[in-house]
């Protein structure tokens, strides 16, 4: 096999995990473990890692091959790293050749989403519901807390299909959630009264406008930020950095959709 | 933060760990373990940062809350722990165990409330532009210190497991131990 095919192979691999919001580590390490299958040495593979291009360098007799790829869209896919790993350790102990790696990778690359999109906007919808309990919100607050969630979320993912840019998205889905959301400050007294004539017996509401708060955290981007770090104490600094410009920049997307919802809507304390 | 029993907190941290394991496509046989592990997680911040009483052979106990940074990074830290363990028996990265589990964790009020304040230095009337400046920094050094608790805490479980697998698989092969670039 010519080092040329090989090199690609490498590439793929890499360019797999970082789209799927692997740490550099992680993709080091994958790369590596590539290479053992396709009988690289591995003083032979030289690296080279940026934010959206991964650049691999080889030896080969006296020569270097050198190619970089660039990664499209950076999302997160849990499915893909398990199945990488799970796939990369198996072939390493079994003494793979390189066109089950070439299969392999196909197989792993081709991994879409394993849950429907109505249960996956519900749970995000809960998670923030769970967010709002722990910061204190009345039964009223949580529910619209998961309205807004789930409203925002519905238009998030459809904007993102569209190829919209990531941070008006962004800014657009948390707008959404606000408006959702801050239907609590009007109902959530009707509402809880309602629940109270049940018999039900639930708390007040002293705060209304936490249902705002929490539908808006479905946006915070904890993987890029947990990466970020990770990147940082590995040593790949620019990585790391690169990382947390743009989870920086989603938290202030978030916030100029708040603000504008809140300030449309005359909400001025959270 | 506010005091809530126990049970709400892990139920609660379960939330947040299937909703973010789902939006993140964990493996779905794997989605039990991050969900259990997202509970543990916020229930052990809520056990730690918190101030409670515990009675226990006629004894009261007293446990001074350490705050919410310090809460946070033994939660991360025990979740880091809980998917490095099952990582070997499932035979999976610990991250895509460990990370939904501690998404609950991140502090997103405190992130957009150092934000929003930012945006207000220059919106609200001058004589509450000094306050909302040092809340700004307040919230914002808040937010910093409990997202680096909360790495650290997740990622030295995995430093440790990968340190010890590495000593093992050399001293498997009778390799002699030695430090590697």
């Amino acid at each position: 096999m010519k080092t040329e095919s090989k090199l690609d192979l490498l590439l793929h691999t890499g360019a797999l995990l970082l789209g799927s919001g692997a740490n550099s580590t992680r993709i080091e390490r994958a790369i590596f473990d590539a290479a053992r299958i396709l009988r690289l040495p591995p003083d032979h593979v030289h690296l080279h890692l940026n934010l959206r291009t991964i650049m691999i360098s080889v030896e080969d007799g006296g020569r270097y091959v050198t190619k970089f790829r660039k990664v499209k869209a950076l999302g997160v896919n849990m499915l893909i790293i398990s199945g990488m790993q799970r796939a990369l350790e198996r072939m390493v102990a079994s003494g793979a050749t390189a066109d089950e790696l070439r299969s392999e990778l196909k197989r792993v690359g081709s991994l879409g989403q394993a849950y429907p999109e109505w249960l996956l906007i519900l749970a995000v919808g809960l998670a923030d519901g769970g967010f709002c309990t722990v910061l204190g919100g009345s039964v009223s607050a949580i529910l619209f807390a998961v309205l807004g969630t789930m409203t925002g979320l519905f238009v998030r993912r459809k904007l993102h299909h569209a190829g919209f840019n990531l941070y008006f998205t962004v800014m657009i889905a948390a707008f959404v959630a606000c408006v959702v959301a801050a239907l609590n400050i009007p109902c959530h007294a009707p509402l809880l009264g309602l629940l109270n004539n049940l018999g039900l017996g639930v708390a007040a509401d002293t705060a209304p406008t936490l249902a705002v708060a929490a539908s808006v955290l479905y946006l915070i981007p904890g993987v890029p930020l947990i990466n970020t770090f990770d990147d940082l104490l590995d040593g790949y600094t620019m990585m790391g950095l690169g990382r947390v410009t743009i989870a920086t920049l989603i938290v202030l997307s978030v916030t100029c959709g708040m603000v504008v919802a809140l300030n449309l809507l005359d909400i001025s304390k959270i | 933060m506010i005091d809530l029993p126990t049970p709400v907190y892990f139920a609660c941290g379960c939330a947040g760990a299937a909703g973010f394991g789902i939006l993140f496509n964990v493996p779905p046989r794997l989605l039990l373990v991050c969900v259990l592990g997202g509970g543990i997680a916020v229930a052990t911040r809520g056990l730690v940062a918190l101030d409670h009483t515990y009675a226990l052979f006629g004894h009261t106990f007293g446990w001074k809350g350490f705050g919410i940074e310090v809460g946070a990074t033994v939660g991360a830290l025990v979740a880091g722990v809980w998917g490095v363990l099952w990582s070997h028996k499932l035979r999976t990265p610990s991250s895509v165990l460990s990370v939904p589990a501690v998404i609950p964790l991140v502090p997103g009020v405190f992130s957009y409330k150092a934000l929003m304040n930012l945006v207000n230095i220059n919106h609200v009337n001058p004589t509450e532009r000094q306050a909302a400046l040092v809340a700004t920094f307040e919230y914002g050094l808040k937010a910093l210190i409990i997202i680096i608790g909360i790495t650290l805490g997740v990622t030295l479980p995995r430093m440790v497991n990968r340190w010890m697998m590495k000593r093992q698989a050399a001293r498997a092969a009778g390799v002699p131990l030695k430090v590697a670039h």
